[in-house]
This record gives structure tokens, C-alpha cells and sequence, in this order.
């Protein structure tokens, strides 16, 4: 049965559209103001990435550069965060060593959002929440929950095979993956441009060590992982038998030498710095999680996940505790401070060292929600 | 590039307001100002 509709009736619904649109597009312009990181005792500057690659000047894809420095002279040590906006334990591990950690010697460079067009939006088809919160004694804080991969509003689009520098053939959206398009390009998208900047900040500033703070699905192999470069290997190494002391549980991965695009395989063949990517389990990422809350993000519980661990289909331990957001910070943090430590007993003329850091006593102690007391 | 997809994307909005407008079946209508969210939204936000 036909309705007649008139031009009132066709206005109506247009009106309505219309006011849908407003709503879902404030919503959608809300995920592109970045959430503010206050810059903690320690850091002596902010700058942009573009000071090391003016090509991202006025790009999207310009983020902010935190300089730490100690009260003795050492190494450089540079961390990056925020690579996969997806992953939130990367990227707050970084804001967190940010806004409260101390240094006693040496340099830290600090990316806390390494690409900042994927915080700009959320990936298709997954259900992601736009935003979690963590509580501080000073109220509740919110962070942005990305995608994997640079804005398509920014970068498009996408070819049906992407090739990278290295000749490494991946999937066409990969060309938005900050993470496979190693070393970059000057030229190239803006993606490549992102990684060509983040290698220039390497060959420039030097450090010592580079960490690149990831997390994955917990039924991947390569999660609660170090992953090393041949020249890493051997730091790593000594760090993964000291978290074994602490009953920290991380395995230790070599840089496969055929994959190529990604960081801890590409800052170690260009540059003279020691890469490591560390990956800590998150279920608000795995292809199993049932509905994808905020609170999934931050307690890390899921029945799905549950029932996968008590099959044995999972690389991780797996309770009805979850894998909480602060664990997993911890995990990062205290494997940073392990490798440092180890770094610096046998470089004690580069050594990088903390006199004060959010580590998995104090963590689990207190939890996130005391060093990230910035309210927005 | 991206100025050559608004261009594209405003010119299939104002279509689409057009043939909503002058549509006479009321089901028709509601499809074209479903239509209209998506096309408006993208051509509002790409840059």
C-alpha cells in the first residue's frame, strides 16, 4: 500500500534528516578535539614532530613531542605511544610516564599519540565506544578510543594492495597502518609522511633505546611480548629473566626479518638506535570480546574471553579479574624500567633511569586513576 | 583530490534533496532523506 507524500511531508523528513545530521555530526567532530596531557615535572619541552620534519607542519598528523630531562647527563632514551589509537594501554602507559615519572639521569623523548588522525575516529564495523573514562580522585577523566589506522577522512583512498618502501605487499588500508609503513616518505601519503617524521626524530635525537608501546588481541601468540631487534635482543633478553622475578610474564619475540614496514624492524636497520615493541593483552581489541563497553576497555572482563581461556584458546592467563587497564599499564611500565635498568648498569655513560615512575607495585597499589589526576 | 570527492559529494546531496522534494510516493521520500544523513555528514566533515 502507497502513502502520498507531498512536498510538506518530503521537507518534514528532510528537517528531520537535517536534525539527525546535526546531532550525529557534532558527535563525530567531538572525537577530533584531542584530550589534553598535561605536562608533568619533568618535561623541559614541547615540541611538534613537524620541528624534525617540517614536511607534517599544518597536517593532521603533527603530534606533540614531550622532552624529559634528568638533573645528571646520560643517554636518550625516545618512547612512543598512540601508534594503534585502538590500544589503549600503549597509548596511556606513555601519558602516564608523561605527566608524573621523574627522571634521575639521561633524556626522554615521549609520543604519547604517535598518530593522531586515528584518534580522530573509530574503526568501522567494531562497535568501539567513542570514549573511557578513569576515575581520579580529582573526578572522572576521559580518553579517546581510536582506530588502528589514519582517518580516511584524511587519508583516501585506499589502493587494493599496498606496497611499502621495504616492497612489503599488505592489504590496501594497511597504507593507513603508522605501523607498517616503516621507514616512510618524504613524497609519499600522509601516513608515510607520519613514520618518514618519527624516523627523523630517530636519526636526529639519537637515543639510546626506542620503545614503541602496543598491545594485541589476547588469543594472538605475540601478546604479553617483547619484541626485539637482533641488536636489542640481547637487553631484551636480561629484561624479560629480571620481570620473571618480578612474575611478570613476558615472552620474548624475534623481529621476524622478512616482515617488513614496522617499527622494530625498520628504526634498527636505519638508524643506530636499539628498537623494542612491547605488547600487552587487550580484549577490547580480540576478534572473541562480546559487546565492546567502556568498561571492557578499562576492566578488561569479558565472558567470551573467559570461556576462551577455560578451553586454553588464549596466549595469556585469563580470570574473571579481567586484564584491567592499570595491569596492563604496569606491564608496560615496569618493562620499560627493567630495560632501562639493565641498559644503563652496563652504559653507565648513557644510562637513562627514573628516580620516580608509576611501577606495578604502586599501580596495583593504588591504580591508574592517582598518577592521571589532569581532569578535563 | 579530496575537493574533487565534495564536489561530487555536494552535487549527489543536492540531487538527492531535489528528487526527495519532488517525489510523490511518501516510502520514496523517506528513503532519499535517509540518504540525505550520510551524503551531508560527509559532505560537511571531508576535508
Amino acid at each position: 500500500m502507497k502513502f502520498k507524500g507531498t512536498k510538506y511531508s518530503a521537507i518534514g523528513l528532510l528537517s528531520l534528516s537535517l536534525l539527525l545530521s546535526f546531532f550525529a555530526g557534532r558527535s563525530f567532530l567531538e572525537m577530533r578535539n584531542p584530550k589534553p596531557i598535561f605536562a608533568g615535572p619533568d618535561v623541559k619541552e614541547v615540541k611538534h614532530l613537524s620541528d624534525y620534519a617540517p614536511v607534517l607542519a599544518g597536517t593532521p598528523e603533527d603530534p606533540r613531542v614531550y622532552v624529559m630531562e634528568g638533573e645528571q647527563k646520560g643517554g636518550t632514551v625516545f618512547i612512543l605511544g598512540g601508534t594503534h589509537p585502538n590500544e589503549p594501554a600503549g597509548f596511556l602507559s606513555a601519558v602516564t610516564i608523561v605527566e608524573n615519572a621523574t627522571l634521575e639521569r639521561g633524556r626522554l623523548i615521549v609520543i604519547p599519540r604517535a598518530n593522531p588522525s586515528g584518534f580522530t575516529h573509530t574503526q568501522p564495523l567494531e562497535g568501539s565506544p567513542q570514549f573511557f573514562s578513569v576515575k581520579t580522585p580529582k573526578g572522572t577523566r576521559s580518553f579517546r578510543f581510536g582506530s588502528r589506522r589514519t582517518n580516511p577522512i584524511h587519508q583516501w583512498p585506499d589502493p587494493n594492495v599496498y606496497v611499502n618502501k621495504e616492497g612489503q605487499k599488505l592489504a590496501g588500508f594497511e597504507i593507513r597502518n603508522l605501523n607498517r609503513s616503516y621507514p616512510g616518505d618524504k613524497r609519499g601519503y600522509l601516513t608515510e609522511k607520519l613514520a618518514y617524521g618519527i624516523m627523523e626524530l630517530i636519526r636526529k635525537e639519537k637515543p639510546q633505546i626506542s620503545f614503541d608501546l602496543h598491545e594485541s588481541s589476547p588469543e594472538y601468540p605475540v601478546t604479553n611480548a617483547i619484541v626485539a631487534h637482533e641488536k636489542s635482543m640481547e637487553l631484551a633478553t636480561m629484561a624479560k629473566l629480571n620481570l620473571d622475578l618480578l612474575d611478570i610474564d613476558m615472552k620474548l619475540e624475534s623481529s621476524p626479518a622478512n616482515l617488513r614496514g614496522i617499527s622494530h624492524r625498520e628504526w634498527g636497520e636505519r638508524t643506530t638506535t636499539n628498537p623494542i615493541l612491547l605488547e600487552t593483552p587487550n580484549p577490547s581489541q580480540g576478534r572473541l570480546r562480546g559487546e565492546t563497553t567502556a568498561d571492557l576497555i578499562v576492566e578488561g572482563k569479558d565472558k567470551y574471553y573467559l570461556s576462551a581461556a577455560n578451553k586454553g584458546l588464549l596466549f595469556t592467563d585469563y580470570t574473571e579479574k579481567g586484564l584491567p587497564l592499570e595491569l596492563r599499564v604496569a606491564q608496560h611500565l615496569q618493562t620499560v624500567e627493567e630495560i632501562l635498568s639493565v641498559f644503563s648498569s652496563s652504559n653507565p655513560e648513557k644510562a637513562v633511569s627514573f628516580k620516580k615512575i608509576p611501577d606495578l607495585s604502586k599501580l596495583n597499589e593504588k591504580g591508574l586513576g592517582p598518577f592521571l589526576t589532569g581532569i578535563n | 583530490m579530496q575537493i574533487v570527492y565534495r564536489i561530487i559529494t555536494i552535487a549527489l546531496t543536492i540531487l538527492v534533496v531535489r528528487n526527495t522534494v519532488e517525489e510523490e510516493d511518501l516510502s520514496r521520500q523517506a528513503i532519499g532523506a535517509l540518504v540525505f544523513i550520510p551524503l551531508l555528514l560527509r559532505s560537511l566533515m571531508i576535508k
